[in-house]
């Protein structure tokens, strides 16, 4: 997997760190909340960082 | 009958340079057409309306595989993102998939082009998002609307 830091842009998250992780064997691509859970409803945000350590939880 | 039987020209070329700015680092993945991260990219003629045939993307730097969406808003007044576009007057048109790109000057970026071949009425919206970021700020696509005022 393959992480960039975004931060959440409006609704309750906004102003909350997050990730966008890619998957890059299906090509598909998921919002987590910085502690892994899963953004499962429309939301916005701005990538912060395209290159940055992957979060612990993804090396568990 | 109906109110008009012939059919009706543009009386001038309206090409608006979508938000004027790089977009796409921003992303937002509602589909209803909400959310923060929603770019107006033209408004119809204030008075008579107008009539959209297409949007053209070219890269800027190298952005990242994306899902570009455009939605309808009908809204006339000032535009606020996350504000003015609501799930009730706001509706997605189109959707383009668009591969990453790596900036180069010895190979052309693909041309995209969206149809949008659709009358607009006066001082409504077309609205554009990126289902994905397209990376870092700098990266992605400065969106080009051909249209014309009636």
């Amino acid at each position: 997997m393959r992480y960039w830091q975004i931060m959440f842009d409006d609704r309750d998250l906004a102003g909350k760190p997050g990730w966008l992780e890619f998957d890059d064997v299906s090509g598909t691509n998921r919002l987590l909340m910085d502690d892994g859970t899963p953004v499962e409803e429309g939301v916005s945000y701005t990538t912060v960082n395209t290159n940055p350590t992957p979060p612990v939880w993804s090396q568990a | 009958m109906a109110a008009n039987n012939y059919p009706i020209y543009s009386r001038t070329w309206d090409i608006q340079l979508g938000a004027g700015a790089i977009i796409g680092p921003s992303a937002n993945t509602a589909t209803d057409g909400t959310g923060a991260n929603t770019t107006l990219i033209y408004t119809a003629d204030a008075t008579e309306g107008g009539f959209v045939y297409r949007i053209i993307l070219k890269a800027v730097a190298s952005p990242a595989a994306t899902c570009i969406r455009v939605f309808y808003c009908s809204a006339t007044g000032a535009f606020t993102p996350g504000t003015t576009n609501t799930a009730a007057n706001t509706a997605m048109i189109a959707e383009l998939t668009t591969a990453a790109w790596t900036a180069s000057n010895s190979v052309a970026s693909v041309q995209y082009e969206i149809p949008i071949m659709m009358g607009m009425p006066a001082s409504t919206k077309l609205l554009m998002t990126f289902g994905t970021s397209t990376g870092a700020a700098g990266n992605g696509f400065n969106p080009l609307v051909i249209a014309g005022k009636y």
